[in-house]
């Protein structure tokens, strides 16, 4: 027993460093990818002031409809607005409402669904409520709610909040059901902890990893819907530029300026393709039974 | 030894010897609900506890044996009121369990713990074997400040036979026996005087089983323990209790002590288990083993009568109809047995004898 004891304290060191060193080669694939292309994308948003090389709503008639150029970037629109400085500053309210959408969701469904998940008897009027907003598509339910407040980024946040929250209690009242079942969890009732500290300490920290992938993934449809409904003209109100409103812009000279829409459809694509790879490296490394198959 | 203040047994006696009674159980019973229908109207009931009975003395093992799904498990959880009885008392050092409010029954979980089947389960994974045991104890302030739990932790971990340099591993980074000494550990932490252990040994390797049955041994005999030792496994059931006590489909149908219990089993069920004990030794298959047929009926449905009647070779007709009580008998010693069947007097039943072996002998 004692020999065997010192043999797996041996192993267990170097298979410690082994494991770190494995979850850096899997950051450096997928993680480090999509990490990149997301923070390229937040980098954009923070600094745009600094990258921008135009105002981005100084209107100029005469180089309306410019194709891409040594001095506009990536063409001018047809009020003759820097589309790349638009994008730009676009990326701005992209990652401004996809992250806000993404903590009020996260925090508002993380908690309805540890309730409903934990407390039997919530489960079937919460859960049951959040089908019924489920079953509105997203982008619908949220043009009902701005329909009814106005158009504003505030009033975005609020609607793609209220239409992905459910998601996020689905997640975490599963996660919650698997592991409320487990007998680590029996035995801490056994020891004599209460309700809360069973949630805060068993429970929650379980629902971190589908949690996180969630995140990602809510933040690319954020990016998208509010992109959507910047489009349709029920997201951020112009002269504001918005990736959405940009190409909505472009929609009209689709034949003769292909750069308006283009450019930031591209950068819709490069920040939804990265939370995308981001997200599912990120499952894959806190899972934490992938460690030790790896 | 887990603390200097912990004596081995008031009484100088010898655990495993009668002491005062420290658990008794009446009438207890469990029906789960089964619901059908998206209104979770009730139509039927699983009843996995039906009317168990029984006693615990102070520093005794009471074996609970019996297949699986006869209700042993939840007989274990019912006592630690980790699941709510649907009837019955549950008195404890005189204490009515079913009646302490959450703040009592905290205090209570110091008193009783439980130690699971499965230790690949039964530990947080996210908890170093440090904080798994620290735990309980600095949830009811059994130590002041982080150096005295950790010396407590390091002191519990020694006494289950884990090196405390390994305090600030994970679980999956240990065997299923070493894994099972944690376990054992946090339930110690609290200084318990009662344990339920779950069939503690039958997630473990054989190579592994009887270092912890000697490590759950050893702990009673240093700490005054008693235990309820749940398991389908009668030799170890052989080896380690006092007394044992038989279920079939949510009642007991004998409890006996395990000598007695072995060599004179008096109900017909009892009989069956005894002669289905392997032997390893193919030169003594034994004469006249009870082969049971069929199943175990379904407990949402059982027979009428006596539980065991559509599979007893001794039913007759009052077996069908009249359930029978849990009844004292006299041995041929003088001493008595408990049985639930109503010709326990009239029927000859074969005991196994001491060439079957018993685990960890």
């Amino acid at each position: 027993m004692q020999n065997g004891e010192a043999n797996v304290s041996a192993t267990a060191q170097t298979s410690k460093r082994v494991s770190l060193l494995n979850r850096l080669y899997g950051l450096n694939g997928r993680i480090l990818f999509g990490g990149a292309l997301v923070l390229f994308i937040v980098i954009l948003a923070i600094a745009a002031p600094l990258l921008a090389t135009h105002d981005p709503l100084r209107v100029r008639m005469s180089d309306r409809l410019l194709p891409p150029s040594f001095d506009n970037w990536l063409g001018t629109d047809n009020n003759g607005r820097d589309v790349y400085s638009r994008i730009v500053y676009g990326a701005r309210i992209s990652v401004l409402v996809g992250s806000a959408v993404v903590i009020l969701s996260t925090f508002f469904g993380t908690l309805i669904g540890l309730i409903a998940g934990y407390y039997r008897r919530m489960d079937g009027p919460m859960m049951r409520f959040m089908d019924a907003v489920m079953t509105f598509p997203s982008i619908l339910l949220a043009i009902a709610i701005i329909a009814a407040l106005g158009a504003s980024a505030q009033n975005v946040i609020i609607a793609l909040t209220v239409s992905f929250v459910p998601h996020t209690a689905r997640v975490v009242r599963g996660k919650v059901l698997s592991v409320r079942e487990e007998t680590y969890v029996e035995s801490a009732r056994a020891i004599g902890l209460g309700d809360t500290r069973i949630i805060l300490r068993y429970i929650l920290p379980n629902t971190l990893a589908p949690l996180m992938v969630q995140a990602t993934f809510i933040l690319a449809l954020a990016i998208i819907a509010e992109a959507g409904l910047s489009y349709i003209g029920a997201g951020t109100p112009p002269p504001t530029p918005s990736w959405g409103n940009i190409l909505a812009d472009g929609r009209a000279f689709l034949n003769n300026a292909w750069w308006m829409t283009t450019f930031p459809g591209i950068f819709i694509m490069i920040s939804v393709l990265g939370l995308n790879i981001l997200g599912d490296g990120l499952r894959d490394l806190l899972d934490p039974r992938m460690e030790n198959n790896r | 030894m887990i603390e200097k203040g912990h004596q081995v047994n008031p009484m100088g006696q010898m655990p495993g010897k009668s002491g005062d009674e420290l658990l008794r159980v009446t009438g207890l019973k469990k029906y789960f609900p089964i619901t059908a229908g998206v209104l979770r109207r009730v139509v039927g009931q699983v009843r996995a506890v039906e009317d168990v009975t029984l006693s615990i003395r102070s520093g005794e093992t009471l074996a609970l044996v019996g297949e699986s799904g006869c209700g042993k498990s939840t007989t274990g959880r019912l006592l630690l009121r980790l699941l709510e009885a649907t009837s019955g008392d549950i008195s404890f050092e005189g204490k009515d369990i079913r009646k302490l409010d959450r703040r009592q029954l905290r205090e209570m979980r110091r008193e009783m713990q439980i130690i699971f089947q499965d230790p690949f389960s039964s530990l947080h994974p996210r908890m170093t074997v440090r904080n798994l045991i620290a735990e309980p104890i600095a949830f009811h302030g059994l130590a002041k400040g982080r150096s005295e739990i950790d010396e407590q932790v390091d002191r519990l971990m020694e006494t289950v036979g884990l090196s405390p340099a390994n305090r600030n591993r994970y679980p999956h980074e240990f065997s299923g026996g070493q894994r099972q000494r944690i376990g054992i550990a946090r339930g110690l932490a609290v200084r318990p005087k009662f344990i339920v252990c779950d069939e503690p040994i039958s997630a473990l390797d054989v190579s592994i089983q009887a270092q912890v049955l000697n490590l759950l041994s050893q702990l009673q005999r240093d700490n005054g323990l008693t235990y309820l030792f749940i398991s389908h496994d009668l030799s170890v059931v052989r080896y380690i209790s006092d007394r044992v006590a038989v279920m079939y489909l949510g009642s007991i149908v004998e409890m006996a002590e395990t000598a007695k219990l072995f060599a004179a089993p008096r109900h017909p069920y009892t009989s069956a288990l005894l002669s289905a004990i392997p032997v390893p030794d193919p030169s003594l298959e034994r004469a006249g083993r009870v082969i049971l047929e069929g199943d175990v009926p379904s407990p949402s449905n059982p027979p009428p009568g006596c539980a065991f009647n559509p599979r007893c070779q001794f039913a007759e007709s009052r077996c069908r109809v009249e359930t029978p009580k849990l009844r004292p008998i006299a041995a041929p010693d003088g001493t008595s047995t408990q049985v639930a069947c109503h010709f326990a007097e009239k029927i000859d039943l074969k005991g196994v004898g001491p060439n079957v072996p018993a685990a960890g002998q």
